[in-house]
C-alpha cells in the first residue's frame, strides 16, 4: 500500500507540474517584456534588395489579413463589406473620397458642379467627362457605354444587385464615348451617389453582358475575376479563403502600383490578425481589429507595426422604443400606427429617457472598450467634421445624481424598497438587447450597472448577429424591436448625411416610414418616433443646395433627435487597422476602402 | 489485484459476506482506492464551494469597478479582477454553480438516453435498424441551424413561463443532452453486440433468464466502463458547450459568468491578464479529473473480479 | 454478412432521403438571410430583390425538388463530363448547385478546393491521434493505476477539458510569437514542388495538427484504456498466460483485438467528422478548410453550400457506421445482427 501511496503523491505532484507549466506559459510575457518578436520570421523583403525608388511591381508581395474572408469580388453581388474592399483593388468609379471626405476624380476628369456646368441648374442631371485613354486590364478601352451597361445591370431586378446607389437615377446615357450623363428622377442638391466610391464602380460591358438578370447568379468567372481599370487584377481566387492579385499591365499610371503581388488572406479572428502584423510580422496589414484596447496597445508597443483608425460616420447608439413591447400584447407589441401609436409605458416620458442618457459614462466605454476604435459622442451625426455640432457635448459628463434627481422630480420613486423606481404601479424595468459581440456585451454590463444606480433594472439579451441584423420576419430582428432599448451601430456611409437622417422621418412620400406590420417592418424608423416637425425640416434639407444652409439644417436635425433622447449616442466608431512599419503610403479615410490608394503603397526604404 | 493476492482476499470475503450488500461492498472497495477518494473529496469540495461560497464570500460577481480593472490575484481579490474590474473569485464561484449543474444534468440526460438506445438496439434486433438510423440522422443534423430554430421557437416561451435563468437552464441542458448521446449509444450497442454472444450470456438465456434481467445483470455492468468514460467526456463537453450556446443567444444571458464563458472571455487577455482564464481552466480540469478518478474507482469497486 | 450489407445499403437510401428532407426543412425554418451581413444603409427593397433573385420566394417543396435534381442528376453529369471530357447534353446552360455568397461558383468546386487542406490538417491529426492514443490506452490499462497510467490520465483529462480555442492560442503565443519557430497562418496556395516547399508545408502543419491531436487523442485514449481494462481481467487472458504465452502476444493478440469494438465505433464515427472539418482549429490557424466553409455558409445563410456539405456529411456518417458494423463481425466472428 505505501508503495502505491507514493505513486499517488507523485501523481498529484505531476498534476501540479503540468498545470504550473500551463500557467507559466500564460504568465511568462506578463512577467517581463518578450524578446521573441525579434527572432520571428520576417516576411518583408530585406530593404537592400529594393531599387532606390519604387517602380511598378518592384516591392515584392504585400499580405493583407481580412479575418472575414472575401466571398466575391463583384461588389454588386456582395453581401458584406469585406467584398467591397476586395473589389476596390480592381474596379474603379468616377469619383472617390479622400481621407478628409472630399470628392476627388478617379475615372472622371473633374468633379462636376453647378459652377463648372457639370450639374444642370435645375439639379436634375450630372455630366462626367472620362479621363481619355483608360484601358481595361484586357487591353480594350473604357467607354461611356460601360457605365450605361453597369446601370442597366444593377437596375434589372432579377440581377439581385445589392447597391442602392442608383435609386434616384432615371437614366444613364452615353453622350459620346467619353461622356456620361446621368438624369435623376427629382432634383438632387447632392447628386454624388451613382458611380461614386467603392460601392458603385463601373463594370466591363463585354465581360458582364451575359450576366444580367437571372444569369447573374451563374456568372462565376465574371464575379470572381472581374476585369477592371484599377491597379491590380485577380490572379487566383478561392472563395472565403484567399485572393491573389497581380499588377494590371494596362494601369494608366506609370511606375504604379509598387507591389508586384497582393495576397488578401481571410479567416481567423481579429486578435490573431493583429498579432500576425504587430508581433510575428507574418502579414503587412490587418483590417477591422476590434480587439480590447489594452491588448492592441501591448502588441503595438513591440514596435513592429502601427495601429491606425479611420473615422467615417458610424455611431454606436442605444435606440429607445417609443411603443410598448410587452409580450402579453402578442402581435400588437411594438406595433405603431397613426391611429394607435401604442405608447411605451414609461419610455415616452422624456425625463426617463434623459435620465438614462445622463447615467452613462461615455468616456469610460470609449476608453476601456474601444480604445483607438472610438471616441465618446453625443451626436448621431458625428462625422464628417463639418456637420458636427458641439451643443450637446454636455452629455459627455456622467451625472448619476442629476439623473436621480430628474427621476425623483418626475415622480419616479422607489416606494417598495426593491431598488427599482416606480410610478402608478409601473416599474422602471427595461429589456436591453443587442447582437452577440464581446465589446457590446461589456457595454451592456457597464450600462446595466449605471442604470441600476439610478433605480432602473436592466435585463440583458444578446442575439446572434445573423438573426439580429437579418430578415425582419424574425422576432429577434432589430426591426421588430421586441425590447425596450437596443444597441447597434449605424451611420452615414457617404459624407452627406441626408439619406441617413431621412431614416428618422415618420411619413415619407412612399407612406409610413416607421417599421411596422404595414411595411413588413421595412421602415427605417425603428424607434417608432413620430415628429412631423422633423419630417418638414428634413424636406427642407432635401431641397436645399447651398452648403452652409445644409450644414445648419443637419445640425438642427441632429439636435432634434438627440435632445429628445430618441437615440442615446455612445461612441463614434472607427475602423481600426494595423500595418507593418515596413509598409508605407497607408492613408485611411472613413468613406473609402482602406485600399483606395494602394497604388501608392510601397516598402519602407 | 493480480493472481498472487487472490488467496488472502478470498478468506476475508467468506467471513464478511454475510452482513454486506453489493453497494456496501463496493463502498469498502471504493474507499481503498486513494485516487478515487481524492476525486470524491475534490468534487465534494468544489460542489460545496460553489453552493456555499457566494454566501461566505459576499462580493457581487456583477459589480464593475473600473478603477480596479485587471488586478492580479491579491488578498483583496484572491483570483484577481477582469478587464472591467469585476472580482473573479466571486464570478468563478457563482459561475461554477451553473457550469456544474449544466454539466451533470446534461450528462445524465445524454447517458440515460444514449445507454437506453444502445442497449435496446444491441439487444432487440427488431429495433436495431430503426434506432441506429435515427442515431445516424441525429449525427448528420446540423447543430447550428437546429439551435437557432429551437431558440427562435422556444426561447421567449420558456423565458416567460419559467423565468430567465431556469428557462435558460432547461433549454441548455436539453439541447446539450440531445446532441451528446449518439456516441454513447453506438458504443454501448457495439459492446452489447459483442457481449451478448459471450458464453455466460448465452448460458443465462438458455436457463431461461428474462431479457430484462439479462440486460440489467449481465450486460449493463459489462458496458459500465465505457459509459463512465463517455460520461466524463460528456461533462467536459457540456461545460464548454454551454458557453458557445450563449454566443448564439441561446444560453444564459451574457451577464451570467459561467466557467466556459470566463475561459472564453479570458482568452483575449492571455498575455496581459492570464488569471482570467487560468482559474476557470483549472476548475474545469479539476472537475473532470475528479469525476474521472471517481468513475474509475466506481467501476473497479463494482467489478467482482477486482475485489481485494 | 453479404446479405446484411446489401440490406443495410438498401435501407440507407430512404434514410438519406429523409435526412436530406429534414436538413432542408431545418434550413428553411432557421432564421437568417443572405442579406443579413449587408451594411444597414442598404434599403429594404434591395434586400427583397436579393431574396427574389436567389429564388427564395419559391415554395419550399419546389426548392427541395430542384435541389434533389441538381444533386443527383446535374452534378453527377457535370462531374462525369469533367472526368471523361465528353459533352453530355447542354452543358452551357446546366443549372449546377452554386453558392449564394460567391455567386456562380459551384458548391462542389468550393468543396474540392478545400479538401486538400482539410485532409492535411484534420485527416493527419486524426490519423496521428488514433496511432498514438490506442497504444497509450492499452499501456495505461496494462499498468493500471501505475505511474504511467496516472500521467496518461492527467494529460488526457487536460486534453479534453481545455477547448481548442484555448490550446490553439497558447501554442500560437509560445511557438509562434515568443519562440518564432512555426508560422501561425496556414498558406493554402502553397504548391509543394520541392523539398523546400515540403518542409514549409510540414512547418505550417505542426501547430494546428498538434492542437487537434492533443484534443482528439483524449477520447480514443480513455475508451481504449477502459475497454482494455475490461478484457485484461477476463478469464481467457489468465488462460493464455497460464498456457505460457509471452506477455506481448497476450496483450496484442488477445486483449487489443477484443478491446477494439468500442474503439472501432469511436474511430468510425470520427471519420465523417474529418469531412466536417475542425471549425475552431481551422479558424485559429486560417486553414479555411471544410469546417470553415460550413460555418461561414451557415452564418451568411448560403443555403446551397450548407445543404450540399451537410448531405455529403450525412452520406459519410451512414457509410462509416456501416463499415463499423462490418468490422465488428471481423473483430468478433460471433457477432450477428
Amino acid at each position: 500500500m505505501t508503495h502505491q501511496e507514493n505513486r499517488r503523491t507523485f501523481y498529484l505532484f505531476g498534476l501540479l507540474v503540468v498545470l504550473a507549466l500551463v500557467f507559466t506559459a500564460c504568465a511568462a510575457p506578463a512577467a517581463g517584456p518578450s524578446t521573441g518578436a525579434a527572432d520571428a520570421p520576417a516576411v518583408a523583403a530585406p530593404s537592400s534588395d529594393l531599387p532606390a525608388e519604387p517602380g511598378r511591381g518592384t516591392d515584392g508581395t504585400l499580405t493583407l489579413l481580412y479575418w472575414q474572408a472575401v466571398s466575391i469580388i463583384n461588389p454588386y453581388q456582395s453581401t458584406g463589406t469585406k467584398d467591397y474592399h476586395a473589389g476596390s483593388l480592381v474596379l474603379e468609379s468616377l469619383l472617390e473620397y479622400d481621407p478628409a471626405g472630399n470628392l476627388i476624380p478617379t475615372l472622371a476628369q473633374e468633379v462636376p458642379t453647378v459652377e463648372n456646368g457639370g450639374v444642370s441648374e435645375d439639379l436634375t442631371t450630372i455630366t462626367y467627362k472620362l479621363v481619355p485613354g483608360v484601358l481595361w486590364s484586357d487591353g480594350t478601352p473604357l467607354t461611356a457605354d460601360d457605365f450605361v451597361f453597369t446601370w442597366q445591370y444593377c437596375v434589372t431586378p432579377e440581377t439581385g444587385c445589392t447597391s442602392g446607389n442608383f435609386s434616384a437615377v432615371a437614366s444613364v446615357e452615353a453622350v459620346d464615348a467619353g461622356t456620361v450623363k446621368i438624369t435623376f428622377t427629382t432634383p438632387q442638391p447632392y447628386p454624388y451617389y451613382a458611380f461614386i466610391g467603392y460601392l458603385s464602380p463601373v463594370l466591363q460591358k463585354a465581360q458582364f453582358e451575359n450576366c444580367v438578370g437571372a444569369a447573374a447568379a451563374t456568372c462565376a468567372d465574371a464575379n470572381s475575376f472581374p476585369i477592371g481599370t484599377g491597379p491590380y487584377k485577380v490572379k487566383d481566387f478561392r472563395a472565403n479563403d484567399v485572393v491573389v492579385y497581380e499588377v494590371n499591365p494596362t494601369y494608366r499610371f506609370e511606375n504604379q502600383p509598387h507591389f508586384a503581388e497582393v495576397v488578401m488572406k481571410g479567416g481567423g479572428d481579429a486578435e490573431s490578425a493583429a498579432r500576425a502584423v504587430l508581433e510575428t510580422g507574418e502579414a503587412d496589414y490587418a483590417w477591422n481589429l476590434q480587439v480590447p484596447p489594452d491588448i492592441l496597445n501591448e502588441m503595438a508597443a513591440k514596435g513592429m507595426g502601427t495601429v491606425v483608425a479611420a473615422f467615417g460616420g458610424n455611431v454606436e447608439r442605444i435606440l429607445i422604443n417609443f411603443t410598448n413591447p410587452d409580450p402579453t400584447l402578442g402581435d400588437a407589441r411594438s406595433e405603431w400606427s397613426e391611429a394607435d401609436p401604442n405608447p411605451h409605458p414609461f419610455l415616452t416620458d422624456p425625463a426617463v429617457r434623459q435620465a438614462l442618457s445622463m447615467a452613462i459614462d461615455r468616456t469610460i466605454i470609449a476608453e476601456q472598450l474601444y480604445g483607438a476604435g472610438g471616441k465618446p459622442t453625443c451626436n448621431i451625426v458625428s462625422g464628417p467634421e463639418l456637420y458636427v455640432t458641439t451643443t450637446n457635448d454636455g452629455c459627455l459628463t456622467q451625472d448619476i445624481a442629476g439623473a436621480q434627481a430628474l427621476l425623483e422630480g418626475a415622480g419616479w420613486v422607489d416606494s417598495n424598497g426593491d431598488n427599482v423606481r416606480e410610478k402608478d404601479g409601473v416599474e422602471l424595468r427595461v429589456l436591453y438587447q443587442t447582437s452577440t459581440n464581446a465589446v457590446r456585451q461589456k457595454t451592456q454590463a457597464l450600462i446595466q450597472q449605471w442604470w441600476g444606480e439610478i433605480g432602473v433594472a436592466t435585463e440583458l439579451k444578446n442575439i446572434d448577429a445573423g438573426v439580429f441584423f437579418g430578415p425582419t420576419d424574425n422576432a429577434d430582428s432589430l426591426a421588430k424591436f421586441y425590447s425596450d432599448v437596443q444597441m447597434f451601430t449605424n451611420g452615414n456611409d457617404s459624407p452627406n448625411p441626408q439619406a441617413y437622417l431621412g431614416g428618422w422621418r415618420c411619413l415619407t412620400e412612399n407612406g409610413v416610414n416607421i417599421a411596422n406590420s404595414s411595411n413588413a417592418w421595412g421602415g427605417e424608423n425603428i424607434e417608432r418616433w413620430c415628429n412631423t416637425d422633423f419630417d418638414a425640416l428634413w424636406g427642407e434639407l432635401a431641397a436645399t443646395a447651398d452648403q452652409d444652409a445644409r450644414i445648419d439644417l443637419v445640425h438642427q436635425l441632429n439636435d432634434m433627435i438627440v435632445q429628445d433622447y430618441v437615440n442615446l449616442p455612445l461612441v463614434f466608431r472607427a475602423s481600426v487597422s494595423a500595418h507593418a512599419n515596413t509598409l508605407q503610403g497607408v492613408e485611411l479615410g472613413g468613406f473609402e476602402t482602406e485600399e483606395w490608394n494602394i497604388e501608392n503603397w510601397s516598402r519602407a526604404r | 489485484m493480480t493472481a498472487t493476492t487472490a488467496s488472502p482476499t478470498l478468506t476475508v470475503k467468506v467471513v464478511q459476506r454475510k452482513h454486506r450488500t453489493l453497494w456496501g461492498d463496493a463502498w469498502i472497495q471504493f474507499r481503498r482506492n486513494r485516487l478515487a477518494v481524492f476525486g470524491l473529496i475534490v468534487l465534494v469540495a468544489l460542489i460545496l464551494a460553489v453552493a456555499a461560497g457566494p454566501y461566505v464570500y459576499r462580493v457581487d460577481p456583477k459589480h464593475i469597478d473600473i478603477m480596479a480593472s485587471g488586478e492580479a490575484p491579491s488578498s483583496t481579490h484572491p483570483f484577481g479582477t477582469d478587464d472591467l474590474g469585476r472580482d473573479l473569485l466571486a464570478r468563478n464561484l457563482y459561475g461554477g454553480r451553473i457550469s456544474l449543474a449544466v454539466g451533470f444534468a446534461a450528462m445524465l440526460i445524454a447517458m440515460t438516453f444514449g445507454t437506453t438506445v444502445g442497449l435496446l438496439s444491441g439487444f432487440v434486433p427488431r429495433l436495431d435498424n430503426f434506432l441506429m438510423r435515427f442515431t445516424d440522422m441525429m449525427f448528420a443534423l446540423p447543430q447550428l441551424p437546429l439551435l437557432l430554430v429551437i431558440s427562435s421557437l422556444l426561447q421567449d416561451t420558456l423565458r416567460r413561463s419559467l423565468g430567465q435563468e431556469l428557462g435558460a437552464f432547461l433549454l441548455v441542458v436539453t439541447v446539450i443532452g440531445m446532441f451528446g448521446w449518439m456516441p454513447t449509444s453506438r458504443i454501448v450497442r457495439g459492446s452489447v453486440l459483442s457481449i451478448k454472444r459471450k458464453e455466460y450470456v448465452e448460458a443465462a438465456v438458455n436457463v431461461g433468464a428474462r431479457d430484462n434481467s439479462i440486460m440489467m445483470r449481465h450486460i449493463l455492468p459489462n458496458v459500465f466502463g465505457s459509459i463512465i468514460v463517455a460520461a466524463t467526456l460528456e461533462i467536459a463537453a457540456a461545460i464548454l458547450t454551454e458557453s458557445t450556446l450563449s454566443f448564439l443567444g441561446l444560453g444564459f444571458p451574457s451577464d451570467v459568468p459561467t466557467w466556459g464563458r470566463l475561459l472564453y472571455e479570458g482568452k483575449d487577455f492571455l498575455t496581459t491578464m492570464p488569471w482570467i482564464s487560468f482559474f476557470p481552466g483549472l476548475l474545469i480540469s479539476l472537475t473532470i479529473l475528479a469525476i474521472n478518478f471517481m468513475g474509475d474507482g466506481l467501476r473497479d469497486a463494482l467489478d467482482p473480479r477486482q475485489r481485494q | 454478412m453479404g446479405q446484411y450489407v446489401f440490406r443495410r445499403v438498401l435501407t440507407a437510401i430512404p434514410t438519406l432521403l429523409f435526412i436530406s428532407l429534414i436538413i432542408f426543412l431545418l434550413l428553411d425554418l432557421a432564421p437568417g438571410d443572405p442579406s443579413a451581413n449587408l451594411p444597414l444603409s442598404i434599403p429594404q427593397e434591395v434586400r427583397v430583390r436579393i431574396r427574389e433573385s436567389l429564388g427564395l420566394d419559391e415554395p419550399v417543396h419546389i426548392r427541395y425538388l430542384k435541389w434533389m435534381n441538381q444533386f443527383f442528376i446535374v452534378e453527377p453529369t457535370a462531374a462525369l463530363e469533367k472526368l471523361t471530357g465528353l459533352q453530355i447534353g447542354d452543358s452551357e446552360n446546366r443549372l449546377r448547385i452554386v453558392s449564394w455568397t460567391s455567386r456562380g461558383v459551384p458548391v462542389i468546386d468550393l468543396i474540392l478546393q478545400r479538401l486538400p487542406q482539410t485532409l492535411w490538417v484534420v485527416g493527419l491529426s486524426y490519423l496521428l491521434s488514433v496511432v498514438i492514443a490506442v497504444p497509450l490506452g492499452v499501456l495505461g490499462a496494462y499498468h493500471h493505476n501505475g505511474l504511467f497510467d496516472q500521467i496518461n490520465s492527467v494529460i488526457s483529462v487536460i486534453g479534453f477539458s481545455l477547448p481548442t480555442f484555448f490550446t490553439g492560442l497558447l501554442v500560437i503565443l509560445v511557438f509562434g510569437v515568443w519562440l518564432g519557430w512555426f508560422p501561425t497562418i496556414y498558406n493554402t496556395t502553397l504548391v509543394i514542388n520541392s523539398w523546400e516547399t515540403f518542409a514549409q508545408q510540414i512547418r505550417q502543419l505542426v501547430l494546428p495538427v498538434f492542437v487537434l491531436t492533443f484534443f482528439q487523442m483524449a477520447a480514443i485514449n480513455r475508451f481504449t484504456r477502459s475497454a482494455a481494462l475490461e478484457n485484461l481481467k477476463q478469464d481467457y487472458v489468465r488462460t493464455a498466460r497460464a498456457k505460457g504465452l509471452n506477455e506481448q502476444v497476450v496483450v496484442v493478440r488477445h486483449v487489443v483485438r477484443n478491446s477494439l469494438i468500442p474503439v472501432v465505433t469511436l474511430v468510425a464515427l470520427g471519420i465523417p467528422g474529418i469531412f466536417g472539418g475542425a471549425i475552431i482549429t481551422e479558424q485559429i490557424f486560417r486553414v479555411n478548410g471544410l469546417g470553415a466553409l460550413l460555418i461561414l455558409a451557415i452564418q451568411s445563410n448560403d443555403v446551397p453550400v450548407v445543404q450540399t456539405t451537410l448531405f455529403i456529411f450525412a452520406v459519410l456518417v451512414v457509410l462509416f457506421n456501416l463499415i463499423a458494423d462490418v468490422l465488428y463481425g471481423v473483430l468478433d466472428p460471433r457477432i450477428r445482427f
